[in-house]
């Protein structure tokens, strides 16, 4: 049974010359999962919000909506607003209520509901997805993966037939994004839940969804499973679009002879088609690569910034050691990654390198001198740090008004800088609000701003949270760029596959200590579960090899 | 959580109404230290560590309450120097010392009540006379702790920019201020609007709301609440009908029957101790659950 159709939907936002989205039509049928994909900007959110009626935005839309087979706008808003639900990507924003168990009842009591049957459902969810513990918490004691889960249940409570959501997992942790989509799985299976999910993230979405549409630009470029739309942007060379496929996809598109029917798309498949020989051997020139490894742009690299001995909890539970005795050193020139675990204090590493917290022991020092020794304006001259949410560090109405205060203070470009803004694609930017930015763009704007502040040292935290591919292609070779000025990098992040690619040296933190940092291969060699998809496709066959891009650039034999 | 926690919500406002009013009317030195004890030991207990983040601030409160009483107050039969021709008073001393330790109380009786009376209580017995601020109030918590946490992201994202609060002259920090302000207000009004659809889209005012709250009022609710009002009323009648009462001026009084007394201060130590009583007697139940006995 069909439940949603969309029949030639154009949609154009007040005052804008473009239609963000250009006369699409397709049909749903019930308990599929859609996964909506595209680069950002193609209008996945505008398409997501105008099948929800009551938050469809402002513009002029034409076409038609049939939801159940009748159309949406002919449904009382009552019936409507339950049977379709949706999740907003940033957990907190969509949060009304200050505990658990007020957020849940927040949908139900707004339907008017009765007390027994607001219980009755509660008790449902609760039992079914295992939240109990958590109902008489305040919201702020959850992690960000139970407070997404908590959202959306609060939607499942109201029993919609069709689940929107709108890049959901974009903000959380790898083993949290894992939960979730473990549950939309589910969902679809036992209860034949509509889902319409709007990602970045694609392989384990791919490899749940039973149809897939790609967007761009406001159109609809592909619509099909995920196997023919695989097989449509293989066949028609479509590179911009091949990013966003999974990377065993990605990795065999290149491959000649091989069925279309038989492309793998989980990592399962692909391994067992390398493994058995199926398909051709990539070459893998080891020796160049340890070559384009050990070489270094700078003979005697001066110390950049270290760390010894360094204890640190937080005043809240001083019991609780964070870090505990970490040592850490990195040199000019470095393009460090620290990855571990969600609450394993990558956050405050990155925080203590910047003094904006103090530790109960150790010493950090920037250069060669003590960081609590420095004042404050000598710290940010030195190091420039990007929180995870950029916004927090904009003070200005525009991007130009940032960037020139950032060139105040800094010595390196007084007298212009138009070079630069053009050099990383900001130049059309400067009148924009950095409210109006996307999220690649903020980061952008905020690597700009380190450069125009001469900081020697930068310290990312989570910046590709949230990007989709070819943005973090942008961002990685602009950092490989700085990296090779003689600039020392920082990045903590969970993103295996981004470190994996442009990062020169890794560490991980466990237990409030860093591992021993290594290149970035040597880091992944003995890596069996925390590690890059290559690696896990390739791990039997060519060991060293960590990247898809790396595996393709290798060439086919 | 303990077996207070547990009772109704009608039943803990019943208590702490009761208390409130006796702590209010019975202006005893003795009475006001049981208080103290028994309310202290209570957060202590549920391990509420706020009202002892403040004790430099009741210090100086209660200390300022009691010499100002003694210097300016020189009613008073007891005198036990002069000063500058003016008498000091034992009844001065005594009634600061009472004065401050009310104050004191009801502080803490409240820090007590706001951590057994949770929001969501809170609204369940108010929400049916106001339900729209009902609402707003449960909004409002939710968002007062949203605006801390952001606003400390923010400071230390501006303290990068050479932007703080804490250091410069006072027209600096007058400006960091301001700066940290506008982010925080850009910031929130930006978030807002997703806040703002996902209301829209559960459903908000679309209709009358109800209440997904119920309580069931028990057995347990009922003779708890009863043993409180009991207690209270005995209390405040022998206080009122002058059976036992405890007079600082004109003189202190100490010619009360010490059998009467020893009643009231006993009636007014199980009225502080029943939830402490009750706490003891579930935690040795939960203990003998644990241990299969």
């Amino acid at each position: 049974m069909t439940i949603l159709e969309l029949k030639h939907v154009s949609f154009q936002y007040p005052g804008q010359k473009k239609e963000a989205l250009k006369d699409i039509s397709f049909k749903v049928s019930e308990g599929e999962i859609l996964y909506v994909c595209g680069p950002t900007g193609a209008g996945k959110s505008t398409l997501l919000h105008c099948l929800k009626r009551e938050i469809r935005p402002l513009g002029d839309m034409q076409g038609e909506i049939t939801f159940c087979g009748s159309p949406m706008d002919s449904f009382p808003k009552e019936d409507l607003v339950s049977q379709i639900g949706i999740v907003f990507q940033n957990p907190d924003n969509q949060t009304v209520m200050d505990t658990v168990m007020s957020e849940m009842t927040f949908g139900l009591e707004n339907l008017g509901l009765p007390p027994a049957e607001i219980k009755q459902r509660l008790s449902e969810i609760a039992g079914f997805f295992g939240i109990e513990p958590l109902f008489n918490k305040s919201y702020q004691h959850l992690s960000g993966g139970e407070r997404q889960t908590v959202n959306l249940c609060a939607v499942l409570a109201m029993r919609p037939k069709l689940l929107l959501l709108d890049e959901p997992i974009s903000q959380l942790d790898p083993v949290a994004q894992a939960e979730f989509t473990g549950i939309l799985r589910r969902l679809s299976d036992e209860f034949g839940i509509t889902i319409i999910i709007n990602e970045h993230k694609n392989t384990e979405l791919m490899t749940i969804s039973n149809k897939v549409l790609f967007l761009d630009e406001g159109e609809l470029q592909y619509f099909g499973t995920p196997r023919d739309i695989a097989a449509q942007i293989i066949s028609n060379n479509d590179h911009k679009a091949l990013s966003f496929l999974p990377a065993p996809v990605r990795l065999f598109a290149a491959a000649e002879g091989l069925p279309i029917s038989e492309m793998p798309l989980t990592i399962k498949e692909a391994r067992k088609m390398v493994n058995n020989n199926q398909i051709f051997r990539y070459h893998q020139n080891d020796e160049n690569d340890e070559n384009d490894e050990n070489a270094s742009a700078f003979s005697n690299p001066n110390q950049a910034i270290s760390a010894e001995n360094l204890l640190f909890s937080y005043r809240s539970s001083p019991g609780e050691t964070v870090l505990k005795h970490l040592d850490f050193q990195a040199f000019q020139g470095d393009f460090i990654g620290i990855v571990g675990g969600n609450g394993s204090g990558k956050s405050t590493l990155m925080k203590l390198f910047c003094g904006l917290a103090s530790p109960l022991d150790g010493t950090i020092r920037l250069g060669y001198e003590k960081i609590n020794k420095m004042k404050r304006s000598e710290i940010c001259d030195k190091v420039f740090y990007i929180p995870q949410n950029p916004l927090t560090y904009f003070t200005c109405d525009t991007v130009s008004g940032e960037i020139d205060l950032a060139a105040q203070k800094g010595k390196a470009y007084r007298q212009g800088y138009e070079e630069l803004l053009a050099k990383f694609r900001l130049s059309s930017l400067l009148k924009l609000h950095p409210y109006d930015l996307s999220g690649g763009e903020r980061q952008k704007v905020l690597i700009v701003c380190a450069i125009l502040r001469d900081a020697q040292i930068l310290l990312l935290d989570e910046a590709t949270k949230g990007l989709d591919s070819n943005v973090k292609k942008d961002l990685g070779e602009m950092l490989g760029m700085l990296s090779n000025a003689g600039k020392t990098i920082i990045m903590v992040s969970h993103d295996l596959e981004f470190i994996a690619s442009y990062a020169k040296k890794c560490a991980l933190l466990f237990d409030g200590n860093l591992s021993l940092l290594q290149n970035t291969r040597c880091f992944f060699a003995d890596n069996y579960f925390y590690t890059t998809a290559a690696k896990r496709i390739f791990r039997d066959t060519l060991p060293l090899v960590l990247t898809i891009e790396e595996v393709r650039s290798h060439g086919v034999s | 959580m303990n077996y207070f926690e547990y009772l109704h919500p009608l039943t803990k406002a019943t208590y702490y109404g009761m208390l409130f009013i006796c702590i209010m009317i019975v202006a005893s030195p003795l009475s006001m230290l049981l208080s103290i004890l028994a309310l202290m030991s209570i957060l202590k207990r549920n391990r509420v560590s706020t009202a002892m983040n403040y004790k430099g601030f009741f210090a100086v409160l209660a200390l300022s309450i009691i010499g100002i009483n003694f210097l300016f107050n020189h009613r008073g039969t007891h005198i036990l120097f002069y000063l500058l021709d003016r008498p000091m008073t034992l009844e001065a001393l005594l009634y600061g010392c009472t004065s401050a330790m009310m104050i004191v109380s009801i502080v803490l009786l409240f820090q007590n009540a706001s951590y057994s009376i949770k929001t969501r209580e809170f609204l369940y017995l108010f929400g049916g006379i106001m339900p729209q601020i009902g609402l707003l109030i449960s909004m409002t918590c939710g968002f007062f702790q949203m605006l801390t946490d952001r606003g400390q992201d923010i400071q230390q994202a501006l303290r990068m920019k050479d932007i703080e609060i804490g250091r410069g002259t006072i027209r600096e920090r007058s400006y960091s201020g301001m700066q940290i302000m506008h982010v925080l207000i850009a910031l929130t009004l930006e978030n807002a609007l997703i806040t703002v659809l996902s209301m829209k889209s559960r459903a908000f005012d679309i209709g009358p709301r109800t209440s997904g709250l119920v309580y069931k009022l028990r057995a347990r609710d009922i003779l708890f609440m009863g043993f409180s009002l009991a207690l209270a009323g005995a209390m405040m009648l022998m206080w009122g009908s002058c059976i036992y009462r405890f007079s600082i001026y004109p003189s202190i009084d100490f010619s009360n029957n010490s059998v009467t007394a020893l009643l009231f201060y006993a009636l007014n130590f199980a009225m502080l101790g029943l939830p402490l009583y009750k706490t003891g007697s579930y935690k040795k139940k939960m203990l003998l659950q644990k241990e299969g006995l």
